[in-house]
């Protein structure tokens, strides 16, 4: 029984740490993908003047699945001619935090709403943003990710210890 | 039908489901104020059972409303619409037209947008099976430069297209260049035409009449050309396009003769005309008199 506990411990902390190493790759994942698709609404509204369903439904099947999934909400919107883009209830990436969330809601909230001009401007404006963030957690992921990794496998060990 | 549900309020679509919907004309969204239909050649308000001529009673859209429905007419993609926006329509889809007021944008000069938009104006076309089948019959008929008249919203774009369509029935077989500035003659999507205009129509769309006219007889050699809504700038090109052996079928607004006499380019329009038909404002494409060059009144 015992021992039945100390595999569950291990396993737990294991997972936690795992856990926390993905979120960050997911976020990096995330940001990339954005970042690549800020390049390809830049070409297809500024030279094709392309429209956003067919973006979105070019994007979905080319990048991981937290963007792929804001990208079917984004053609259910549309299909269905909701108001806006992206709501925030069906975004529910608890990964990210508020202040990233409000930044992805207010790029889907600027998009299809004037001309190619401006739009270009306010995409630029957020690419850098995601770029930033982007780098920002490819580092992350690259420092902390096998940390999380190591401090769950000892942390596990600790509380198998503490047990004995 | 489903086109139209993505860009009309849920009150308003659900009130249409219930009208005949081939004889519903326009349909106007203004903030704040009635909705209302032009159904059958009349115009009404729309209530949630219907029709209604009391204002009390009539479903009336707000300015969210007039704006979510700008916004999914353009697909939620104004830039693509960007040119037809700036000349005060958008074309979304199987010839639908809507006329959008609001404050004008200008950027040096010239128009650009439109914003505070306060009124949309759903055209919807419709296919009058041999509404021209009368005049088509007639010795004015395909080898003549017809212009067609009447009052907005009776049938003008109905009568040319199926003149249009008639042309194909012509056992010589004649081709028609379709200067489709609005994209209402041939409703064009995906390089389709969504009405039927024969086997010998070919169509440029969105392009200015002028352009239209030079590029395309250079390029197509029509031996007719079919536009809608000509102005007085256009009538130097059909001028020429007149003198180089091509026919011409267009339309223009107007009452009644006239109207037509006290344009101020009326000497000019009989230069290029050969016969002018127009249309009745009781009945959608019907023809109400016919007159020959000398504006001398013809029997079909």
């Amino acid at each position: 029984m015992k021992a039945l506990f100390m595999i569950f411990v291990m396993s737990a902390c294991v997972y936690i740490g795992n856990d926390f190493a993905k979120k960050l790759k997911r976020k990096e994942r995330l940001f990339e993908d954005l970042k690549i698709f800020c390049w390809r609404l830049k070409n297809s509204i500024g030279f094709f003047n392309e429209k956003l369903l067919n973006v979105f439904e070019k994007s979905q099947s080319e990048c991981g699945s937290d963007f792929s999934d804001i990208c079917k909400n984004c053609v259910s919107s549309l299909n269905n001619t909701e108001d806006k883009l992206l709501k925030k209830e069906n975004f529910a990436k608890n990964f990210l935090t508020d202040e990233e969330k409000d930044t992805i809601l207010g790029f889907f909230s600027c998009l299809g709403k004037s001309d190619s001009a401006s739009q270009l401007k306010q995409i630029e404006g957020y690419e850098k943003i995601f770029e930033q963030k982007n780098e920002e957690y490819r580092k992350n992921a690259k420092e902390k990710g096998g940390l999380y990794k190591r401090l769950g496998i000892f942390a596990g060990l600790f509380l198998i210890v503490l047990c004995l | 039908m489903q086109k139209l549900k993505r860009i009309l309020p849920i009150s308003t679509f659900e009130a249409i489901t219930k009208l005949d919907f081939e004889r519903l004309q326009e349909i106007r969204l203004r903030t704040d104020k009635p909705v209302s239909v032009l159904y059958g050649g009349k115009k009404y308000f729309l209530c949630s059972q219907g029709l209604t001529l009391e204002r009390k009673k009539a479903l009336t859209s707000d300015k969210v409303q007039v704006e979510n429905a700008l916004l999914a007419a353009c697909e939620h993609s104004m830039h693509s619409y960007a040119e037809q926006m700036s000349k005060g329509f958008l074309a979304p889809f199987d010839g639908v037209r809507i006329g959008v007021c609001g404050t004008a944008v200008k950027n040096n000069g010239e128009i650009t947008a439109f914003k505070d938009v306060a009124a949309l104006n759903i055209r919807l076309p419709h296919r009058c099976k041999n509404c021209s089948e009368k005049f088509c019959s007639s010795s004015f008929f395909p080898h003549s430069n017809v212009l067609v008249i009447s009052s907005p919203g009776r049938g003008k774009t109905t009568f040319l297209r199926d003149m249009i369509f008639q042309t194909s029935l012509f056992p010589k077989g004649l081709n028609v260049l379709v200067a489709d500035e609005r994209n209402e003659i041939a409703g064009m999507s995906d390089g389709k035409s969504q009405f039927d205009l024969g086997e010998r129509a070919d169509v440029i769309t969105f392009a200015d009449k002028g352009f239209a006219f030079s590029c395309g007889v250079r390029t197509m050699t029509p031996d007719i050309v079919a536009c809608d809504e000509i102005d007085e700038k256009d009538l130097i090109s059909l001028f020429e396009i007149s003198s180089a052996g091509v026919n011409i079928y267009a339309t223009m607004h107007g009452k009644n003769l006239e109207d037509l006499k006290s344009k101020i380019s009326f000497e000019k329009i009989k230069k290029i005309f050969d016969c002018f038909v127009f249309l009745s404002d009781d009945k959608l494409g019907e023809i109400a008199a016919v007159y020959d060059k000398n504006l001398v009144l013809q029997t079909l």
